[in-house]
């Protein structure tokens, strides 16, 4: 097996529900030794999350849970037990990064902030990924992921004009900007690590990183001009764009993106007259595609080399031919959830590639090993400790 | 100091993979850009006023980079583009057009026996079945699943500002940092390729599993709440959003209850009844229409930051449904400083851009500078030792 290039990066990871994982879930996957710390009365939330193996709910059986925390180890520690928290200590001080994604003021009540683990850990990274960042008058204000997708901006753009803002029908936040902003943060941190420059504070405030992927837009409200309040399915830049349902039922995507795809899409559909996306070019489409299937009608445009697709529905992803042809969907086997699918990491590096190198843990799975290995207790003090209700 | 001071980056990019780039000189990297002679690849809509002259777009994903405008349709621009290859750690390109774009066989001859991180970011793949399709973002949206999950129930709606393209470029920067630590470690160079709509697979949530675990294909619940009381609701200027239930539980339901009795709200008191906090009622098509009417009546006297701040002082989840125009006056970015002045040179005047998306400390970001096309295209071909009169008599620059 190659040797992943994040091998020997230890991670102490406080993080639970939905960004702080995915954060840790990528590195994991490039070989960091992410270390999962719940607690058996506080369990992740996820963990509880549709969908479950056969539909039977349990604790180790969620699907959500499993393909955000692939190649990770698990342990369950009691903070709010003296020894627990002697334990995350001595965790932290053999860890390289400290990463927790809690309101502001909770490590601090732990006393697992980053003043005091640097003061144990002088070369610690430490991640910070509270929902409105530490500081500032809505700091300490509740939420969810899904309340970042309102905050941000994204939700109220997104719908049909004269109907309620639609957003994305995910929290998408929460698995595409956030995680990986936190990721890259950390990765860049690391760098700077190997060059010398030793540890430092990394603060990721989830409203801050979620409204970044709407830079430019921003830019325009920030600087006077007012941007479309809701873009529905037209095309940014203004190009023609459809989407209309085909005979099968299913959605065809038509994008021309310039001139020379006019003429090509004016050709196919033996269309004359000025190159607009008139009414009545736009019915002549909707009737050609209406006596096709989907998938036909991407064919045929594709092959006029005009960017065109059509609406897969998660059944189809798992038959796509092309990500069947890059091996994007892996199975798993979970010692509770037998074989399931996973995503394969999406950044392919041809040298030292990510690899899913177990399943999640299970809740505690991880408790001994890491305990008697990377801890180095001996059984006597394992099981007083737990008699004690220190990996509760 | 800065994160990645050391790092330069030849950027190649289309819209596709322009915040790759972006993000690199988020972090220290001097960013080498290339665009062609005329409009530049990123010079497009939004732009700064009605006359369209400014791109926004263009703007933002090249502030703080070096600009040089190369002529690859000519000889002499390609030996420069390749000696600019050379002398650079990571290259990154980018294309809608994947594979099938005619930049490709020039791109495909320089990666062949290159020792840099070499990233390529394609809608498809650089091989297998699609890979010769072009894209936009609303295909790769389409093709990516997406757009089974987002929109209305009647009608898929692609999520505003080309999201994709951040999904793709997102995966790629983090690839990227960490061939780049394997460099600093063994000396050797990789490609980082992403294909965009494995970037969008990625970001369906739980939808995959719901069909490989319990045969079921999730859909677009559009703007119907799951649950009474979470969801979108109509208030004086605009929308709020409320999570009343989360994963079929009731989340601070009495104090959601408390605070409409309070206000006097009409029908409030008929929610104290216990059958609203039992799970299956929640979820029932009458009782979210009538919860509905209490709260859109309650709100329709009261605006979105008043709605916020009342709420979360009660300890309720509820939040604005900010606009694109709510973002750039919302307290908690501006007075965290987020917003920041920088100097785009194209007008000789100060913009306010949004800061990095992380802070590290120990590392200012660089004050923002946005340079036009071609900006500094003297003094970096300087560098690599071509003369002046040859560089004019070739037209490259």
């Amino acid at each position: 097996m190659v040797t992943r290039p994040l091998e020997g990066v230890r991670i102490a990871d406080f993080t639970w529900v939905g960004v702080g994982p995915f954060a840790t879930k990528f590195l994991a996957d490039f070989g960091a030794d992410v270390i999962k710390v719940e607690s058996t009365i506080n369990v992740d939330v996820v963990r509880k999350g549709q969908p479950f193996a056969n539909g039977k709910p349990g604790l180790n059986r969620s699907g959500y849970f499993a393909n955000r925390n692939t190649s990770k180890r698990g342990i369950t520690l009691n903070l709010k037990h003296p020894g627990g928290l002697a334990i995350a200590k001595d965790l932290i001080r053999l860890s390289d990064v400290v990463i927790n994604n809690f309101s502001p003021g909770v490590m601090a009540k732990f006393g697992l902030d980053y003043d005091t683990v640097c003061k144990f850990n002088t070369e610690i990274i430490y991640v910070d990924m509270p929902m409105q960042g530490m500081s500032g008058p809505h700091a300490r204000f509740r939420g969810y992921g899904a309340m970042i997708n309102a905050l941000s901006g994204l939700y109220a753009s997104t719908g049909l004009e004269g109907r309620r803002p639609v957003g994305t029908g995910t929290n998408y936040p929460d698995h595409v900007p956030n995680p990986l902003h936190g990721a890259i943060a950390i990765v860049a941190a690391i760098t700077a690590c190997k060059l010398g420059a030793g540890g430092r504070y990394i603060e990721i405030s989830q409203l801050e990183s979620a409204t970044s992927v709407l830079g430019p837009y921003l830019m325009q409200a920030l600087n006077g001009s007012t941007p479309d309040r809701m873009l529905g399915n037209g095309h940014p830049v203004g190009e023609p764009q459809w989407i209309l349902p085909c005979r099968d039922g299913k959605w065809c995507v038509i994008t021309i993106r310039n001139e020379r795809q006019w003429e090509s899409f004016f050709t196919l559909l033996k269309l004359a007259g000025p190159k607009r996306a008139t009414s009545a070019v736009q019915e002549t489409l909707a009737c050609w595609l209406r006596g096709q299937t989907a998938e036909r009608a991407m064919r045929t445009l594709q092959d006029a080399a005009i960017p065109a697709g059509w609406v897969k529905d998660a059944s189809d992803m798992l038959g796509d031919p092309q990500l069947a042809h890059s091996g994007h969907w892996v199975r798993l086997d979970h010692p509770q959830m037998g074989k399931t699918v996973h995503d394969a990491p999406v950044a392919r590096l041809s040298k030292t590639p990510a690899r899913l190198s177990a399943p999640a843990p299970m809740l505690g799975q991880h408790t001994r090993e890491v305990m008697m290995g990377l801890l180095k207790l001996d059984t006597t003090e394992f099981e007083k400790l737990r008699a004690q209700g220190v990996f509760n | 100091m800065d994160a990645l001071k050391t790092l330069r980056v030849l950027d190649l990019s289309d819209e596709l993979g322009a915040y790759a780039a972006k993000l690199l000189a988020d972090l220290g990297a001097e960013v080498i850009r290339v665009d062609p002679p005329g409009k530049g690849l990123l010079e497009r809509a939004p732009y700064l006023d009605t006359t369209e002259k400014i791109s926004l777009f263009d703007i933002f994903f090249n502030q703080n980079k070096k600009r040089v405008t190369l002529d690859l349709s000519n000889p002499m621009g390609r030996d420069l583009l390749g000696q600019l290859w050379r002398k650079c750690d990571v290259v990154i390109w980018s294309s809608l057009d994947g594979v099938s774009d005619p930049r490709w066989p020039m791109i495909n001859a320089l990666r062949g026996d290159s020792k840099q991180i070499v990233c390529l970011i394609t809608p498809f793949g650089l091989d297998g079945p699609y890979a010769q399709f072009v894209a936009s973002d609303a295909v790769i949206m389409a093709m990516g699943g997406f757009l089974s999950l987002s929109g209305y129930p009647d009608c898929p709606v692609v999520p505003f500002g080309e999201q994709s393209f951040y999904a793709a470029s997102l995966h790629a920067t983090l690839g990227i940092i960490i061939a780049h630590i394997h460099r600093l470690n063994n000396n050797e160079g990789q490609e980082v390729r992403v294909c965009a709509q494995e970037a969008i697979a990625h970001a369906l949530e739980n939808a995959i599993q719901y069909v490989d675990l319990e045969n079921h294909i999730r859909g677009r619940t559009g703007d119907e709440e799951p649950a009474i009381g979470t969801g979108v609701f109509k208030c004086q200027d605009g929308y709020v959003y409320l999570m009343a239930y989360l994963h079929g539980t009731p989340l601070r339901w009495n104090e959601l209850v408390d605070w409409l009795t309070e206000a006097e709200a009409e029908g409030a008191q008929t929610l104290k009844d216990q059958c609203w906090s039992d799970p299956k009622h929640a979820t029932r098509h009458d009782a979210k229409a009538k919860f509905r009417q209490i709260f859109e009546g309650f709100a329709a006297s009261r605006d979105k930051l008043e709605l916020y701040e009342e709420g979360q002082r009660r300890g309720v989840n509820i939040c604005p449904l900010n606009t694109l125009a709510d973002c750039a006056q919302n307290p908690q970015l501006r007075l965290r400083g987020f917003f920041r002045p920088g100097h785009v040179s194209s007008i000789d005047r100060d913009l306010a851009f949004p800061a990095p998306p992380f802070r590290l400390s120990g590392f200012d970001p660089a004050p923002i500078r946005a340079s036009s096309a071609g900006e500094q295209g003297r003094e970096i071909l300087a560098a690599f030792g071509q003369a002046k009169g040859q560089m004019a008599r070739q037209k490259v620059v």
